[in-house]
């Protein structure tokens, strides 16, 4: 009955490279947010301790790569709302695709972008170390490359998979506001709720969630919890975007 | 061969009510003209068919499967409007590439040449794009996805007669080398009426006609003459439009006569003619009293 | 507090505004697709060559870097232990002389430099015994303090000088100590060996000077300025 049969995997390979194509200014703007992270942040990202008592003057500065991290990440929440856009949705169904597709093809891309993320962010650190080697008595407490290759990739890893956790997260809020704009309520009100929360009532109880997963040291683990929220995500807004009537102002 | 087939589907948002109860089968590889007033509900029965909106109720099959979410369907099917919707980023050639990545019998070739026909630039973005450009380049890619099923929402928007002919012409010569299946909505049903094999008419939540064009034509008369005679011998027939141009009026009525009937007009010195499809549309759509002009008529009175 | 809840939100929405227009923007400036395609393959280019580079100057930086802090150094209260008379180690002692004073014995008014503190012990004895202990400076990024860096090797002193009945503390070398540290951040250290930071941990002696122990017996009269506490002249009395 059809003259043209896709599958699932191969329309959402297309998906996803159309989307790749189709936003290049989002990895331009991640590149200027890094050089300006690194320029404007990179000096004073310096923090330390400083005392000029004469005869004894003593100047201590910490340098890292602190500043892109928090770019990057900024960048990444912004992207996962910004393709919730009606605009982005219109764009992918001017092509073939259903609902299945378009989602997996946007995490695709969410994927190649995080990748991107961690692999600058991380060598952005070596811009960090030679500014560093610039000043007297530079001591450089990192694994480099050459000196602990295992830790640079799970340095690596640790921040494609933060990126792409942020990225999932933008996208799953904005999938929910443009179901409903009443969503904003909602997310404002466990925004302030969290935080509240967390500072008069228990403390520390938003920062034990984010200690499940920052505190894990075991990769094995840390991966498994980190499956699990994107199952998690990506089953919710998948869940929004699956009934989503698209192309209808 | 049924390209699609809807029964009982019907379409609300909340409590409005745009298509009830729709039943209508559309054979494959015809041209079929989607007509209908303002808010009758074309674009909503197209983006359905589409795939992109979901029916609220009854059972739409479109190339036997379901449209909504179906892969398959999408990759059929294109439906082209104004709101198409190409990233900003793009330059026609761009979508050109990308077209060629999604629709398995594009002919990227086709397309190239119809937009240095329509002097579109492939290096131009999109978005800068005039209406009318817009119009024309959407609609080339329209028919060079040459997709089974290929609709086409109001394609003319914005473009000029010159651009408006071609444009039918193309369509026309691209679906007799390569038929397939094609709805056209349009309000304009006396330019595409040559291209035309099947009207939908779309009325009041429904269909109100669906068959080939001969036969909607063949459902009214114009009847022409002086006013006067008109009034004494016309006068029991249903009359769904009444024009006067000149010294003579032209009245449109239901095809309903007997041959003795038809003769005693012509006696009495009436032409009777075939109407024109668009006629037929305006007389079918048009409402049957006055107008416009009878709201304001109206006003005067009060 | 509220501002981490309000205006946290606020600069979030101007961001995403800011960047959706600069974003939009960008797309409808004159770029070809292939303009981004390319710069983000040089950019990416780019820090690959600068990794390498940081890689061969990181290992060429002949610098060693300072040894770590001895264990429970930081925590060592060195006024505290010659109060309580107890043991100091040895690493810290600059030098350990008796000097034999005539009559009065004098400290002449110095600008810092020295940090003092004078013992009296009973008895007949015209001799001082002068212990001279070096400062201690140790700074480092570590939360548990195992690996901060002891500095105090460079921390230059000049010994008092004494004569029969005075001890001079001479104007002290400057002392002046510039370190950057380096360390990836604690985002990114998850897996690996390297210790999370935080920032700056400095620990040592009261404005890096070297304390002066003198156990002064009782016969030797001292003619000492003492104001206030003894704070303003880094002179105490146990």
């Amino acid at each position: 009955m059809f003259s043209t049969q896709w599958s699932v995997h191969e329309l959402a390979k297309r998906q996803f490279l159309f989307k790749l194509n189709a936003n290049g200014p989002i990895f331009t703007m991640l590149i200027l947010l890094q050089i300006i992270a690194t320029v404007f942040l990179g000096g004073a990202s310096t923090s330390g301790y400083e005392s000029y008592d004469d005869p004894f003057s003593f100047v201590y500065s910490t340098v890292s790569n602190d500043g892109q991290i928090g770019l990057t990440l900024f960048w990444a929440f912004i992207v996962g709302f910004l393709l919730t856009s009606s605009a982005q949705r219109n764009e992918s169904f001017a092509f073939v695709t259903n609902r299945l597709t378009f989602q997996l093809g946007n995490f695709y891309f969410f994927c190649a972008a995080a990748l991107l993320g961690g692999v600058t962010t991380v060598l952005l650190g070596s811009v960090m170390k030679i500014i560093t080697l610039f000043s007297d008595n530079a001591i450089i407490e990192s694994a480099g490359l050459f000196s602990a290759p295992l830790d640079f990739f799970s340095q690596i890893y640790a921040m494609t998979v933060y990126t792409l956790l942020l990225m999932l997260i933008g996208y799953t809020i904005g999938t929910f506001i443009q179901l409903s704009r009443l969503f904003i309520m909602l997310f404002a009100l466990i925004w302030i709720a969290v935080t509240q929360y967390s500072f008069f009532m228990l403390g520390t109880s938003a920062g034990e969630l984010l200690h499940v997963f920052y505190g894990e040291t075991s990769i094995l683990l840390f991966t498994l919890k980190v499956l699990l929220l994107v199952g998690i995500l990506f089953g919710l807004s998948f869940w929004v975007t699956n009934r989503l009537e698209v192309r209808n102002p | 061969m049924q390209t699609i087939s809807l029964r009982d589907v019907t379409k609300k948002y909340r409590s409005l009510t745009i298509l009830d109860q729709v039943n209508l089968e559309i054979r494959e590889n015809a041209i079929t003209g989607v007509v209908g007033r303002n808010g009758a509900g074309k674009t909503t029965l197209m983006k359905m068919i589409a795939g992109f909106i979901k029916e609220s109720g009854g059972e739409l099959r479109v190339f036997g499967e379901r449209p909504f979410n179906s892969l398959s369907v999408s990759a059929n099917t294109i439906f082209i409007d104004d709101m198409m919707g190409f990233p900003d980023a793009m330059t026609l050639g761009d979508i050109l590439v990308e077209c060629e990545r999604f629709y398995a019998k594009w002919d990227g070739e086709l397309a190239k040449r119809l937009l240095e026909y329509f002097s579109l630039p492939l290096v131009l973005k999109h978005r800068i794009l005039s209406k009318g450009k817009r119009s024309i380049f959407n609609a080339v890619v329209g028919i060079a996805a040459r997709c089974p099923l290929t609709m086409f929402d109001e394609p003319i928007t914005g473009m000029d007669s010159a651009a408006r002919r071609d444009f039918y012409r193309a369509l026309l010569k691209d679906y007799i080398a390569h038929p397939r299946t094609i709805l056209l909505s349009s309000h304009h049903v006396e330019e595409m009426e040559d291209l035309l094999e099947d009207v939908l008419l779309i009325d009041g939540k429904g269909i109100g006609f669906h068959g080939p064009i001969t036969e909607l034509q063949e459902k009214f008369l114009a009847l022409q003459g002086k006013r006067e005679t008109l009034e004494i011998y016309a006068n029991r027939y249903a009359v769904i439009h009444r024009s006067t141009t000149g010294p003579l009026a032209e009245w449109i009525v239901d095809n309903e006569h007997t041959e003795a009937e038809l003769v005693a007009l012509k006696q009495a010195g009436i032409r009777i003619a075939a109407v024109s499809a668009s006629d037929a549309y305006l007389a079918m759509t048009g409402q049957t009293r006055g107008g416009v002009d009878d709201v304001f008529n109206a006003m005067e009175r009060a | 507090m509220i501002v981490f809840t309000i205006i946290l939100p606020i600069l979030i929405i101007l961001a995403i505004v800011t960047i959706w227009l600069v974003v939009r923007s960008m797309a409808n400036m004159r770029l070809k697709k292939n303009f981004h395609r390319k710069l983000v393959i040089g950019y990416i280019a780019l820090l690959f060559i600068v990794l390498i580079a940081a890689e061969i100057m990181v290992q060429n930086h002949d610098q060693e870097p300072p040894p770590k802090a001895p264990e429970n150094a930081v925590q060592f209260d060195l006024r505290y232990a010659i109060d309580q008379g107890a043991s100091v180690p040895e690493r810290l002692v600059a030098a350990r002389r008796t000097h034999e004073v005539e009559g009065t014995f004098t400290i002449p008014d110095f600008y810092r430099g020295a940090y003092i503190l004078i013992e009296r012990t009973a008895g007949e004895s015209n001799k001082i015994e002068e212990t001279v202990y070096k400062p201690e400076l140790f700074a480092g990024n570590d939360v548990s303090n195992e690996t901060l860096y002891d500095l105090s090797d460079q921390l230059q002193i000049e010994l008092p000088v004494w004569d029969s009945h005075s001890m001079y503390v001479p104007k002290q070398p400057q002392n002046q100590i510039n370190y950057t540290i380096y360390h990836d951040s604690n985002v990114l250290n998850q897996f690996t060996d390297q210790k999370r930071h935080v920032s700056g941990m400095v620990s040592g002696s009261m404005h890096g000077v070297m304390t002066i122990h003198l156990v002064i017996p009782e016969s030797i009269e001292l003619d000492i300025k003492q104001t206030g506490d003894g704070y303003d002249q880094y002179i105490e009395l146990l």
